[in-house]
C-alpha cells in the first residue's frame, strides 16, 4: 500500500469544482432568463438590463474558468498518478533486489562455485534498478 | 352612440399596474439576492480545495501542475469577474433593486396623492365658467352645479375627503334600521341578452344595464352558464340606487345601503344577494362574477369579501361600474379580480374621496364619455357600454389580463336567468 494520498481523490474534487461551474452557468442563464422576461420598460429598465448582463456575463465567464481550473487539475491527478505508479513499480524492485542479494549470499556459502553466475544476475539487476531511477528522475 | 370611435382609456392598478410592477421587480431582486447567496456559497467552498490536504501533499510530485491548477482556481474564485465579484455584483442589484422599488412606489403614492388636488386646480376656473353660463341661460342653479362637477369631478374627492363625506354619510346611515335582505324570485328571463351567453365585456355590461332597466328597484340576476365542457359559471348582476329616501324602507337600493356599502359594512342588500345566489342553485364549485352598477358594484365587492371568508360561494371576478371602490377594494383576497370601469366625468365613484387601490388584483379602467350631467355620466347605456366598448379596444395589459383570465364566463354554451328582487324586511 502506498504512503502517498490516492490521486483518483484529485479527480473527485475535479469533478465537484466541474459541479460548482455548470451549477454558476445554470444560475446566470436563469437570471438571464428572468430578466429577458421582465415586463417593466423605459431607461431605467434599460440600465438594469444593461447592468445585469454585464454581471451574468462574468459570472458565465467564472464558469468557464472553474472548469480551466478543474481540467487542470484533472491533468495534475493524471501526471501524479502515473509518478506514483512509477514508484511504487520501484519499491518493488528495491524489494526483488534485496532478495537477491540475500539468496546469493545463502548460495555463496553453500555451493562458491555459482558465485560468478549470480553475481552477473545481481549486477544486471542493480543496473536495470539505476536505469529506472534514471528514467523517474527524467535523466533517461 | 354606438358608432363612437373608441375613446382612449386610462388604466390603473392591475397586473400591468405600479404595485405589481413593483412587486416583479422586488421578485427580480430576491432572485439576484439569491444567486448571490449561492455563488458566496460556492466560492467558500471552492476556496477550501486551494489548502486541501491531498492537493498539498501531492503537490511535489508535479510541481508545475500543481502550480497551474491553484493559479487557474484563484483567479475562478477571486480575479476580475470571478465568482466572488460575481456574488458581490448580484448582491448589489439585490439591493439596487429594492431601492428603485421602495422609491418607485412611494412617488406613485405622492402622484395619486397630488393627482386630484392639481388636475382639480386646473380644471376648476373652466367647470365654473361653465356652471355659470348654464346658470345665465338657465336660471337653474341645481343643472349649472351638475355641468361643474361633471366638468370637474377630481375637485370632487378632494372637497369630499376634506368634508369627510363618507364618514357622515356612515354616520347617518347607521341612524336608519338596515333590516334583513330577502330575495323574491321574480321568474326565469329568457328574452334578448338574458338568454344569450355573454361573448364579450360590452355584452355582461349590456345584461346588467337590461336589468337596471326593470321597473322593480334593487332586481338582482343569477345567470347560469353551461361551458362545453359541462362545467358551470354563474354571473350576479347587481343594480343600483333607486331610492335616495333617508327613512327606513322597503326599497334595498335606498341611502342606508349606500353608507354602509362604502365604508365597507355588511348591508341587507347583501344578503338578499347571497339569498338570491342561493336559491338560483349556486354552488360552491361554481366560479362566480359579480357584476355591479353604483351602489351594486359597492354591495358586489363586501359580498365577495364576505364570501371568500365564509367559504360559501367562489367569487373569482367583480366587475363595477360608477362605484366608489376607493374604501373597500383594498380589502379584497387577491386571488378576486376587480375591473372597475369608471366614467372620467362621472361624479359617482368619487363619493368615497379616494382614488382606487393601484393593487394587482384591482384594474380601474377610465375614459371619458356621457353628457355632461351628473345623471348622464352616470348612466349604464348613455355611459357605461360605451367605456366598456373603449375598454374592449384598449390594448393595455391590465385590461387584456382580466379578460383572459376570465374568458371561462365568455364561452359558455347555454345560459339560464333567474331574476330576483331584493327586499328589506323589518
Amino acid at each position: 500500500m502506498s504512503l502517498l494520498p490516492d490521486p483518483a481523490t484529485l479527480l473527485a474534487i475535479a469533478d465537484r469544482i466541474a459541479g460548482h461551474a455548470a451549477a454558476a452557468r445554470a444560475r446566470a442563464n436563469a437570471l438571464g432568463a428572468a430578466v429577458a422576461g421582465a415586463e417593466w420598460r423605459g431607461p431605467a429598465a434599460d440600465a438594469f438590463a444593461w447592468t445585469a448582463y454585464g454581471v451574468l456575463s462574468g459570472l458565465h465567464r467564472a464558469g468557464r474558468r472553474l472548469d480551466d481550473a478543474a481540467d487542470a487539475l484533472r491533468r495534475h491527478a493524471r501526471v501524479v498518478s502515473a509518478l506514483v505508479q512509477e514508484l511504487e513499480r520501484l519499491a518493488g524492485h528495491t524489494l526483488g533486489l534485496g532478495a537477491d542479494i540475500g539468496r546469493t549470499v545463502e548460495d555463496a556459502l553453500v555451493s562458491p562455485g555459482s558465485l560468478v553466475g549470480d553475481g552477473r544476475e545481481l549486477l544486471g539487476d542493480s543496473a536495470g534498478l539505476v536505469v529506472d531511477v534514471g528514467d523517474l528522475l527524467g535523466l533517461g | 352612440m354606438g358608432g363612437d370611435p373608441a375613446q382612449p382609456v386610462t388604466v390603473h392598478g392591475g397586473s400591468g399596474g405600479i404595485t405589481a410592477q413593483c412587486e416583479d421587480i422586488v421578485a427580480m431582486a430576491r432572485r439576484f439576492g439569491g444567486a448571490a447567496q449561492a455563488c458566496l456559497a460556492s466560492a467558500f467552498a471552492l476556496h477550501q480545495y486551494l489548502v486541501d490536504p491531498t492537493v498539498l501533499s501531492l503537490a511535489l510530485l508535479d510541481g508545475v501542475g500543481f502550480a497551474t491548477f491553484e493559479a487557474d482556481l484563484l483567479d475562478a474564485l477571486d480575479g476580475p469577474q470571478g465568482l466572488t465579484w460575481s456574488a458581490a455584483e448580484c448582491g448589489a442589484i439585490d439591493a439596487e433593486l429594492r431601492v428603485a422599488a421602495a422609491a418607485y412606489e412611494t412617488a406613485d403614492r405622492l402622484y395619486y396623492g397630488a393627482h386630484d388636488v392639481a388636475t382639480g386646480a386646473v380644471r376648476l376656473p373652466a367647470a365654473v365658467a361653465a356652471a355659470a353660463a348654464v346658470l345665465v341661460r338657465t336660471g337653474d342653479p341645481i343643472a349649472a352645479a351638475e355641468v361643474a362637477v361633471a366638468r370637474d369631478p377630481e375637485v370632487a374627492d378632494v372637497v369630499i375627503a376634506a368634508l369627510q363625506v363618507p364618514a357622515l354619510l356612515n354616520l347617518l346611515a347607521r341612524t336608519i334600521p338596515d333590516g334583513h335582505g330577502v330575495a323574491d324570485p321574480l321568474g326565469i328571463d329568457a328574452s334578448g341578452t338574458a338568454a344569450r351567453p355573454p361573448r364579450r365585456l360590452t355584452d355582461l355590461i349590456a345584461g346588467l344595464a337590461r336589468r337596471n332597466d326593470d321597473p322593480h328597484h334593487g332586481t338582482v340576476d343569477v345567470r347560469l352558464l353551461t361551458l362545453p365542457d359541462g362545467t358551470r359559471r354563474a354571473i350576479v348582476d347587481i343594480t343600483g340606487t333607486k331610492s335616495w329616501t333617508p327613512l327606513p324602507t322597503r326599497d334595498v337600493t335606498s341611502l342606508s345601503t349606500n353608507g354602509r356599502a362604502l365604508v365597507g359594512e355588511r348591508t341587507a342588500y347583501e344578503q338578499g344577494v347571497l339569498a338570491a345566489m342561493r336559491q338560483a342553485g349556486v354552488r360552491q364549485s361554481d366560479d362566480v362574477m359579480l357584476i355591479g352598477h353604483s351602489e351594486g358594484g359597492m354591495v358586489a365587492v363586501t359580498t365577495a369579501r364576505d364570501t371568500a371568508a365564509s367559504g360559501e360561494f367562489n367569487v373569482t371576478h367583480i366587475i363595477t361600474a360608477g362605484a366608489p371602490l376607493g374604501l373597500t377594494a383594498g380589502t379584497l383576497p387577491s386571488r378576486i379580480q376587480v375591473l372597475a370601469l369608471e366614467n372620467a366625468r362621472d361624479v359617482v365613484p368619487h363619493l368615497d374621496g379616494v382614488a382606487n387601490p393601484d393593487e394587482p388584483n384591482v384594474t380601474t379602467a377610465s375614459s371619458a364619455r356621457g353628457d355632461s350631467t351628473v345623471h348622464g355620466d352616470h348612466d349604464l347605456r348613455q355611459s357605461y357600454l360605451p367605456l366598456a366598448r373603449d375598454v374592449e379596444a384598449a390594448g393595455d395589459r391590465s385590461i387584456r389580463d382580466f379578460l383572459a383570465g376570465s374568458r371561462d364566463f365568455l364561452r359558455a354554451n347555454t345560459v339560464e336567468t333567474r331574476t330576483f328582487q331584493v327586499q328589506r324586511r323589518y
